[in-house]
């Protein structure tokens, strides 16, 4: 592809997401409240795009099209999986991180744990394993946006240059007006990915297919096993675990359910985060299985989706890239400004209880400052290791989950085996994600999972729950059994 | 939701989403078995999800 065209792509849509982001910080108040999540102003619509466009990364338009590519409809099974555990976990949990959240002020989840069990370095452990499983995260995002540009320009466009403008990108988003401009970007950008994704689908099924009829039979003749489902256990549900408990343990995305303005916002925000997911998954699945047909015996099974797009129109072409650009900013931008929250309100604020609210603020630009610095460094080196540990992100943050769920539901759970399982199992499981270690062919993520709810439980019933843990949890039961989670704001 | 009732259809939503390909229709080579499976799967939760929360915000 001609560097002419992506370069105009790339800065054409670069200039109307920045545009987005200026616009949104008319209405921005003062507070940190207002700078990390909006003031709890965001409608349904803005709160439901900008979920999906930080769940949703370049993951789903590369990654999954490849591990299709190679593995078939195990991959559809994996993704609807984590779709449908998240759906679920969005009605239960939703409602009551939003009361809470609105009740006490929190504006990050860590926050949220501390208040719980009435102990702030539950919040500290929760915000340093975060910072430690998301920086590579964030880091591959950039890494996968340099290798994108640089392969479909022949090189022409170098990799530090792709790297570069993701970057400037996600960070004037996160930096200008925080969530406000972070939230209506990703809006933009979710509707950009929704949009490509379906006309790029709609183009290869006509051209290469004849028509979206017939390529179910064209796949199950020309690529029957791809068809069957042949994933061991041990790779589905290492693989599906920790992503079936996303919604709670990523703090990038379970901070979100704080922004709605209201209890209808929250409701729209889960729609329309379901519906999209929903059909991304099943438009990323169904390029992974064209690719197959039309592509075979790639080595690299990655490479799918950059090799579909050197089969297809330039113009078609440019509009799957912007697409792609679109998901991995979007994804950047928030996981740096909820990392920025974290440190500011979780570490920051415990060393020095006296910061105001501005210096929060301003605390947090500098964090997002620097990560991106250090994720650019990241992504300069391009170190092996990074894959790795970017994998490991999600089954790391997995143990958060056992003290995230006992916070509203076992009055029993106590501080100290909050901070023991998480400390211990993701301790654990980084070391056996690491050293590649898999007890019985199982993944880390499952025997991490393991341990950390055993310990879990097992410190809990040893140790004192703090005092407030009955109020807690019956004072919001209470709200949510007496008015179907309408709210009256008491903060 | 209730934390038994979630705990509950998720048990219940794991027992169908790997029983049904694993044992009855992993090896049927169409796209009308196990895709089109996990798909109606998923899109029934999120029926559900819609009728669920239709009474959010509504006083008892």
């Amino acid at each position: 592809m001609k560097p002419a065209f992506v370069w105009i792509a790339m800065l054409g849509w670069t200039a109307a997401a920045l545009w987005i982001a200026v616009s949104a910080r008319r209405n921005m108040k003062a507070g940190a409240s207002e700078f990390f999540i909006a003031g709890r102003r965001l409608r349904g619509f803005v709160s439901g795009m900008t979920y999906a466009a930080t769940t949703y990364s370049a993951f789903m338009l590369v990654g999954l099209v490849g591990l299709t590519y190679r593995s078939g409809v195990g991959a559809l099974g994996f993704e609807m999986t984590y779709l449908i555990f998240t759906v679920l976990f969005l009605i239960t949990f939703g409602p009551r991180f939003w009361i809470v959240g609105n009740w006490y002020g929190h504006i990050t989840p860590p926050e949220l744990l501390a208040h719980r069990y009435q102990n702030q370095w539950v919040a500290v452990a929760a915000a340093v394993i975060s910072f430690f499983m998301l920086i590579p995260y964030a880091s591959v995002q950039l890494m996968g946006m340099g290798l994108l540009v640089e392969g479909i320009t022949g090189g022409e466009i170098p990799f530090m240059t792709g790297v570069f403008i993701m970057a400037g990108l996600s960070g004037f988003s996160a930096l200008w007006a925080g969530m406000r401009s972070v939230a209506w970007t990703d809006a933009f950008q979710a509707v950009t990915m929704m949009a490509t994704s379906v006309a790029a689908l709609l183009f290869t099924l006509y051209h290469f297919f004849g028509s979206p009829l017939s390529f179910p039979a064209a796949a199950a003749e020309k690529a029957p096993e791809l068809l069957r489902f042949t994933w061991s256990p041990a790779l589905f549900i290492g693989l599906t675990l920790p992503w079936a408990f996303f919604a709670l343990t990523n703090p990038q995305v379970s901070q979100r359910m704080y922004v709605p303005e209201s209890i209808t916002s929250l409701r729209r925000m889960v729609i329309y985060f379901a519906l999209f997911g929903f059909f991304y998954t099943v438009i990323s699945t169904l390029f992974g299985l064209e690719a197959a047909i039309i592509i075979p015996g790639l080595e690299n099974p990655d490479k799918a989706m950059p090799q579909l797009l050197a089969k297809v129109p330039t113009l078609l072409g440019i509009i799957i890239f912007v697409g792609i650009f679109a998901a991995a900013t979007s994804t950047l931008g928030s996981i740096i400004l909820t990392l920025g929250s974290l440190f500011a309100r979780d570490i920051a604020r415990p060393c020095y209880p006296e910061i105001n609210e501005a210096s929060e603020r301003w605390l947090g630009r500098l964090v997002i400052i620097l990560l991106l610095a250090g994720c650019m460094v990241f992504a300069w080196f391009q170190p092996g290791l990074i894959t790795v540990i970017s994998s490991m992100a999600s089954g790391g943050l997995l143990v958060m989950a056992p003290a995230i769920v006992a916070a509203f539901f076992w009055r029993r759970a106590t501080a100290a085996a909050a901070l023991v399982s998480m400390i211990v199992g993701g301790a654990a499981t980084a070391v056996m994600y690491i050293a590649r270690i898999y007890p019985l062919g199982w993944w880390p993520s499952v025997w991490g999972g393991a341990a950390t709810l055993l310990l879990f439980i097992g410190v809990s019933l040893i140790t004192r729950p703090p005092d407030n843990a009955d109020r807690f949890i019956a004072s919001v039961e209470a709200e949510l059994s007496a008015y179907r989670f309408r709210y009256i704001r008491k903060y | 939701m209730r934390g038994f009732t979630c705990l509950a259809l998720l048990v219940a939503v794991t027992l169908i989403d790997l029983s049904v390909p694993y044992f009855l229709i992993g090896d049927i080579a169409s796209l009308w078995a196990s895709y089109l499976f996990w798909t109606l799967l998923a899109l029934l939760v999120i029926i559900f999800a819609i009728a669920y929360t239709r009474l959010w915000g509504r006083q008892l």
